[in-house]
């Protein structure tokens, strides 16, 4: 019938060419009865219609109008107006509505708007829901009707929607997005359209930023979702990252995010029972980035009020790759870097070190400690900083399969990671496995399977407080000791623990096994009901083995210290809910409900010995002493009952209501159950009649959510009366009171508001702007006891603080072809206010800053003293005397500083020409203070070594310098160690070449590309110190922003490779 | 297949409230504790694992009672302990904060206990009287380490359980403090029936006895209590390694001590060894000092043993000479203290009439330590020094000197740092200020 009609086209057209005199009609019909319409039209034109009265209903009205046109080209014109199929037969029209005419099969294919290139894999989808897939060469075949609407969509490009027309055979180009977030979200129990999300959620596409990856999960998306500050607390190799979304909600609990992985709660957090002074490392570094397809942060109440107990800090929802049905395909990721320290401090040289000494002594009267001929002699000048720091490698192997048919679906990968540290002695490796499953029983059973395994080797050095790391001490060590004696071994003469020969010598490894397991069957007996059954398994062992030989300077404390601990978590998740859909004429309800269970257990062992042979035997069996032994459980429950109501209405309208009824074994029994209920409203504007139709004008939609959500992070069994064991005394065993206990005690709840738009300008623009206010109280607090009690705090729910914020987040397609251009920008602004605590007392001296807790102040500010400068009289620092009273004292100290940054976001840029693209990423934060205490012992004229600052210290009365004389009481807590910490980092630049397909089509790749990159390349700050982003303490979530001897970030160049076949 | 399905999704309706009733673990409940024979004595022990706190007789205690006087030095980094050997202290001053709160934990375990065994039915009174004897023993010592250091300090009796306002004492006088610490002696006189000394003995309440008389003033009461511990056993070891260290026969001088062993040890140790053999030289014997000890004083390397180093001779205690297993014991109380006590003691009475005695007490002491002793006659105006001295020699960095030269009234004299007899008194703390209603900054000790 189609050749028919195409034949039929091509000798009308020829016709019309070759006849020139043919008469010519005019019509116009404006929402006439089509009847009249063709009665009109045949008494003028002088042929009549012919059709079947049940197959064209000549009652509706049409539009319609012609100019001079041939009789022919009208019934053409009119066909097409009506959708009917116009067969000529002598002077008779016959009309056939084209919608009734069969099936038929329509072909063709797909390629990428700018590069011509064949997208394999796109959905082709009908209206039905009936679809299937295009090849490898783009190419796809489906049985269509005529007029029927089918939709193309693939990961990374805007979906197209194609009406079937006559043509059986077609070319379809997708135009790429450049932000490609996607247009299904990944949410709390499900999926939701992007345009339909009601609550405020940042998703990230990790193609975005593919291959520079972290160590951690949440390292490679710094700064690329607002509303989320993740910082690093230190460069140490597969270190935990600082992650708190939406300001800090917690002072005693904790504020770390929940994480979810593919449904199932997922253990985070530092299990390490060794202290490495802050520089913790946490279980989520076990995921290897590379399995990931999506990130969904879950910011406000209506967004995560469905995680109930577990949410006030934000959920962030995980998403491992899944098969596609598509022939098999082979992905090979790799790539090798080198890093290297950005900034290293300046110390002072063995001569300007010994005079410096010389000097001191002097000014106590002490003859000096060096002689001249000795200083003048001395070949010793060690640079402990560059012996310390090195050029590491850093390189990642991932090989991965996908693929699949209608029926299953699979996706294998396995990879390999390792860092080495910029600091000798650290490293961090991982070796990863996963296959996800996804298998179709039968048409209404669907089973999703999944399995990650993983391995991470971790050689840690100590941080910052002990003096036995290997960077403290090298800042530390004065530069007359050289690194090796004269007969190869390590000097030890120095104050401190020679810096190489703990790297070298002394072991502390942790290892760690992860295994999370999924399991998702969903059923859906008819079209609109799908019952899900979910269940999970995540199991993390990390095993931590320190050894410390008697010749180096730890071990030779203990004569050789050897130390094994092992913690085991498990958790046990089980949840199983119900959808519900129903549709009709204006809109579509949808009803969720369903339960959910954890069970956490955890295990955890120590052991400690002393007194070993040399540095042959590692393990505990050489160690002659037995030190310690400890093991302990902990084991905790939760039970909930969750559901979700969903009213679409007219398309434009939609009210979410969310509750979830929790139940946790960590409260006491009167407030063993919370209830967690949110609500939000989306109002799609630019869907209203009375919006502006003109392309031009933006389309905005506006939502604003208010919930409840709740945080449970405390240790167990806080509400009961115990004794706790271990209180031994002279080899017999004993007992002790363990805590006041509180049977009230209850979890921290956040109320929280949230508005925010969301603009969207000729599909090239998108803006979201947010503005929320959480309100956080029952806070759980370490209320302070006097300590003549016995005890110096009660775990109470005592407390108030709010954040209140706002976040932007701007995304725009500047060009799209030949060159495309795509920038991003993200902004965030959140304020934390302490609203009250108990008896509004203020918690003072938390950390090295003496950070405190102060209503009315952000939370943990920097106190102490406010130095106006150094005395030229007496080189002594002159502090405020706030109460004029004459004195320096408590009464003078003040908030000095906050760590919290007024401003901090990422500019983004990706430019893309034929087969090049640069990508860039800058991240800044302004408005963020750091406290210097590394400052405390390199500028303050110890025995240690100094920092070259100390060259201009006062030497004698009328010097003017702001580097004091020694004394303690210049090296009190106060303004003269807190800086200006904001800075603008270039995160990463990115440079790829895509080899053209036409090339590829020879061989046997699909998609190879080649890229060099560099991460952290700039650093503009005004700071003194290593590195601005820095936290020496990343196990306390109150202290912030406070360097200590901690381990900067290093800058890296890369070279990788990304090939597909 | 759709029974299975629906069946399995039902499961988590049949869970109950019951399964969120987790029982810890690694805990006892408190009740649980008054019920069995083991688990009380156990909670006794826990009361005696309080005097081994970092900041009470396991570390802070003990170089607070040297470093504050003019024994040694802060030679380390630590701020708070070169605030002490400045004797600058501040209420916010960890080791001020630290000494308070490890003392008061360790009242709050002992009146726990105190107050559960009352009730306890499985044991007979001479039992129940032998445990509240050793707890009132260790109360009345905790006090008076109190109210020597911080003056009228809060007299806790009943143990903390609730968050209630009956928690926060006033301070008490320094009398009434003092009449606790005697009444609770005199109850634990005659009910220890112990006499191994690392837990509290009879002979032990009547040394601390002795000594607490002497702080008072009440000279004939102490040299009763001293006389009375003597006789019994006057015993002066001659193996100074029975003294200090991981010794685990202790000596039959010794009255009352705290054991640590490697698997319950301290940083002692750490503290007072240079960093050169892996310590953090915290706590040195001062230079003058040194130098006035004679080298055939057995007691000297124990002092001050000497380490050569690059820019000369360091010296370092090693009375707690175990660095690697931290295992080194604490005397609180031995025999040679008795007799410097009835030295003072008769001294304070009558320094004319009992002169042969306490330089026969003096003399007793130095002979042990291998010293010729002094003889009467060129000793004649010069007691008190010669008293003074040679107790400084025996009880160098065992935390005595402090305390000696506080209730001697000589410590403006001898500590050149102190200058004021404010000093002589360290500040309440801070939180104590901040967070005890009953407490305000009104009743802070003068000069701070």
């Amino acid at each position: 019938m189609r050749r028919i009609l195409l034949a039929l086209t091509f000798s009308l057209s020829f016709y019309t060419l070759c006849a020139q005199d043919v008469e010519v009609y005019n019509f116009s019909f404006k929402g006439q009865k089509l009847g009249d319409i063709l009665k009109e039209i045949s008494s003028q034109t002088g042929y009549k219609f012919a059709y079947s009265s049940s197959e064209l209903n000549v009652d509706t009205a049409v539009t319609f109008s012609v100019r001079k046109k041939a009789a022919v080209d009208v019934f053409y014109l009119l066909g097409k107006a009506i959708d009917c199929s116009v067969d000529i037969i002598n002077k008779t029209v016959i009309l056939k509505p084209l919608r009734l005419l069969p099936p038929f099969t329509l072909r063709g294919t797909v390629t990428d708007f700018s590069t011509g290139d064949f997208i394999a894999g796109a959905n082709v989808i009908t209206s039905e829901m009936k679809g299937t897939y295009t090849d490898s060469a783009g190419q796809f075949s489906i049985t269509v009707r005529y007029g029927q609407a089918l939709n193309f969509s693939c990961i990374g490009y805007h979906t197209l929607n194609y009406r079937v027309t006559t043509d059986t055979i077609v070319r379809l180009r997708l135009k790429p997005m450049l932000n490609p977030i996607g247009e299904i979200v990944v949410v709390a129990f499900g999926s939701e359209q992007r345009n339909l999300l009601t609550g405020s959620v940042s998703v990230v596409n990790p193609q975005r930023f593919s291959q520079l990856n972290d160590a951690t999960v949440m390292g490679t998306f710094q700064a690329n979702l607002t509303g989320v500050l993740i910082q690093h607390n230190a460069g140490t190799p597969g270190s935990s990252v600082k992650m708190n979304i939406r300001g800090i909600t917690s002072i005693s609990a904790g504020n770390s995010p929940l994480f979810v992985i593919d449904g199932v709660p997922a253990i985070t957090g530092n299990y390490s029972q060794l202290d490495f002074s802050g520089q913790t490392i946490d279980a989520i570094s076990d995921i290897p980035v590379n399995d990931i397809e999506s990130i969904t942060v879950l910011k406000d109440a209506s967004s995560s009020a469905l995680y109930g107990t577990r949410a006030s800090n934000g959920v962030v929802l995980v998403a491992t790759k899944r098969g596609q049905a598509i022939a098999n395909n082979i992905t090979v990721d790799s790539y090798f870097g080198l890093q290297q320290a950005n900034r290293k401090l300046k110390m002072l040289n063995a001569t300007q070190w010994m005079n410096m000494i010389n000097e001191e002594a002097i000014q106590r009267g002490d003859p000096p400690v060096y002689s001249d001929e000795f200083i003048r002699n001395n070949r010793v000048d060690t640079r402990w900083l560059d012996e310390v720091f090195r050029i590491a490698p850093i390189y990642s192997l991932q090989l991965s399969f996908r693929g699949g048919d209608s029926k299953s679906t699979y996706y294998v990968s396995g990879n390999y990671f390792n860092q080495d540290g910029i600091v000798l002695g650290s490293d961090f490796s991982r070796y990863g496995f996963r296959v996800n499953y996804d298998y179709s029983i039968n048409p209404k059973v669907k089973l999703l399977v999944g399995n990650g395994f993983s391995f991470t080797t971790n050689n840690r050095v100590e941080g910052d407080q002990s003096l036995n790391g290997p960077l403290p001490n090298a800042i530390s060590m004065p530069p007359i000791y050289p690194v090796y004696n004269p007969d190869g071994s390590f000097n030890n003469e120095g104050p401190y623990a020679n810096p190489i020969s703990i790297a070298k010598e002394e072991k502390n490894l942790a290892k760690s096994h992860r295994n999370i397991s999924n399991l998702t069957l969903t059923y859906k007996p008819t079209g609109n009901i799908q019952l899900n059954a979910q269940t999970g398994i995540d199991y993390y062992n990390l095993n931590e083995q320190t050894f410390a030989p008697k010749q180096t300077r730890q071990g030779a404390k203990y004569d050789g210290l050897g130390i094994e601990a092992t913690s085991n978590v498990i958790t046990f998740y089980y949840s199983s809910y119900a959808n519900f859909t129903k549709r009709w004429g204006k809109g579509n309800l949808e009803v969720l409900g369903g339960v959910s269970t954890e069970r956490y257990m955890e295990h955890g062992s120590y052991l400690r010995s002393q007194s070993f042979p040399g540095n042959s035997i590692e393990f505990l069996q050489g160690g002659a002493i037995p030190v310690q032994a400890c093991s302990r459980e902990v084991d905790a429950l939760n039970l909930s009952v969750f559901s979700r109501l969903k009213l679409l209405f007219q398309n434009r309208y939609l009210f979410t209501f969310n509750f979830r009824r929790d139940g946790s074994s960590k409260f006491g029994e009167s407030n063993r159950f919370g209830n967690f209920p949110a609500i939000a409203f989306l109002w799609n504007a630019y869907d209203e009649p009375f919006y502006p139709e003109h392309a031009l004008f933006p389309k905005i939609k506006l939502t604003l959510s208010y919930g409840l959500t709740g945080n449970d992070q405390i240790s167990d069994f806080r509400a009961l009366d115990l004794f706790a064991p271990g209180s031994n005394y002279g080899g017999s065993p004993g007992l002790r009171p363990a805590q006041i206990a509180n049977p009230n005690l209850k979890w921290e709840s956040t109320h929280q508001f949230n508005s925010g738009i969301r603009i969207d300008w000729l599909d090239r623009v998108q803006l979201s702007a947010d503005y929320y206010v959480k309100n956080t109280f029952d806070l759980l607090y370490r209320l302070p006891y006097p300590t003549s009690t016995g005890f110096s705090y009660i775990i109470s729910n005592i407390g108030e603080m709010r954040n209140s914020g706002f976040e932007l987040d701007l995304n725009a397609d500047l060009l799209t072809a030949p060159v495309s251009w795509n920038i991003g920008l993200t902004l965030t602004m959140n304020r934390n206010e302490v609203i009250s605590l108990y008896q509004n007392q203020p918690i003072r001296n938390i950390g090295r800053a003496s950070s405190s807790i102060e209503v009315g102040q952000p939370l943990s500010f920097f106190y102490g003293y406010k130095a106006l400068g150094v005395n030229p009289a007496n080189g002594m620092m002159i502090y405020k005397d706030l109460n004029g009273d004459g004195i320096i004292n408590d009464f003078d100290k003040t908030r000095i500083g906050s760590p919290f940054p007024d401003l901090f976001g990422a500019i983004s840029s990706q430019l893309t020409y034929r087969s090049f693209s640069l990508n860039f990423n800058v991240y800044y934060s302004l408005g963020n203070e750091i406290f210097n205490a590394t400052r405390m012992y390199t500028e303050t004229l110890s025995k240690s070594n100094q920092t070259t600052a100390v060259l201009r210290r006062w030497k004698q009365p009328g010097d003017v310098t702001d580097v004091p004389k020694a004394s303690t009481y210049n090296k009190l807590i106060s303004s003269r160690f807190v800086e200006d910490g904001s800075f603008i980092r270039l995160k990463s630049v990115k440079l790829t070449y895509a080899v053209s397909k036409k090339v590829l089509r020879k061989t046997a790749f699909t998609d190879l590309q080649l890229y060099l990159a560099g991460k952290n390349l700039f650093t503009w700050t005004h700071y003194s110190g290593m590195d601005p982003e820095v936290n020496y303490n990343g196990e306390n979530s109150i202290v912030m922003g406070t360097d200590f001897f901690t381990c900067p970030q290093p800058k890296t160049l890369i070279l990788g490779v990304c090939a597909k076949f | 297949m759709r029974k299975i399905l629906i069946s399995v999704l039902l499961i988590p309706f049949v869970a109950c409230d019951d399964w969120l009733d987790i029982k810890p673990k690694n805990y006892v409940a408190s009740d649980e504790v008054f019920t069995t024979r083991e688990n009380l004595y156990a909670a006794l022990t826990g009361c005696y694992d309080a005097l081994q706190f970092q900041h009470y007789y396991g570390r802070s205690f003990i170089i607070a009672g040297d470093l504050l006087s003019d024994n040694s030095m802060a030679k380390g980094t630590k701020i708070e302990l070169i605030a002490l050997d400045e004797n600058n202290l501040t209420p916010d001053n960890i080791i001020v904060e630290g000494i308070w709160e490890d003392i008061y934990t360790a009242i709050n375990r002992a009146n726990y206990i105190l107050e559960g065994v009352q009730n306890v039915n499985f044991l007979n009174e001479t039992e129940k009287n032998d445990i509240v004897g050793q707890l009132l023993f260790l109360r009345a010592l905790h006090y008076f380490n109190l109210v020597r250091l911080y003056g009228a300090v809060p007299l806790k009796l009943k143990p903390t359980t609730k968050n209630n306002p009956s928690n926060f004492l006033p301070r008490s006088p320094v009398g009434s403090v003092y009449q606790q610490i005697i009444s609770d002696l005199d109850s634990a006189e005659i009910s220890i029936h112990n006499n191994q000394p690392q837990w509290a003995t009879g002979r032990s309440v009547k040394a601390l006895k002795a000594l607490v008389y002497l702080t008072l003033g009440d000279y004939s009461h102490a040299l009763y209590y001293t006389n009375e511990c003597l006789l019994e056993n006057s015993y002066l070891e001659s193996d100074y390694s029975r003294l200090f260290g991981s010794f685990t026969e202790p000596s039959p001088e010794i009255i009352f001590y705290i054991p640590f062993i490697p698997s319950d040890n301290n940083r002692l140790a750490e503290y007072h060894f240079p960093n050169q053999l892996g310590g953090r030289y915290e706590n040195a014997p001062k230079l003058d000092f040194v130098n006035s000890l004679t080298t055939s004083d057995k007691r000297k390397k124990w002092i001050a043993e000497s380490l050569s180093t690059s820019s000369g001779n360091i010296y370092y205690t090693k009375k707690y000479p175990n660095l690697s297993t931290g295992a080194n014991n604490v005397t609180v109380l031995r025999n040679a203290e008795l007799y410097f006590i009835r030295a003072e003691a008769l001294y304070f009475t009558d320094s004319v009439a009992h002169y042969n005695a306490i330089l026969s007490d003096i003399n007793t002491v130095r002979q042990r330590a291998g010293l010729n002793p002094i003889d009467s006659a060129s000793a004649v105006g010069k007691l008190w020094p010669i008293l003074e001295n040679e107790k400084q020699l025996e009880f160098a960095f065992e935390g005595k000197r402090w305390f000696d030269l506080v209730r001697t009234n000589r410590a403006l004299v001898k500590i050149p740092s102190v200058t004021s007899v404010n000093q002589t008194l360290f500040p309440i703390p801070q939180t104590e200020i901040l967070y005890n209603p009953q407490i305000t900054p009104a009743d802070q000790n003068p000069g701070y």
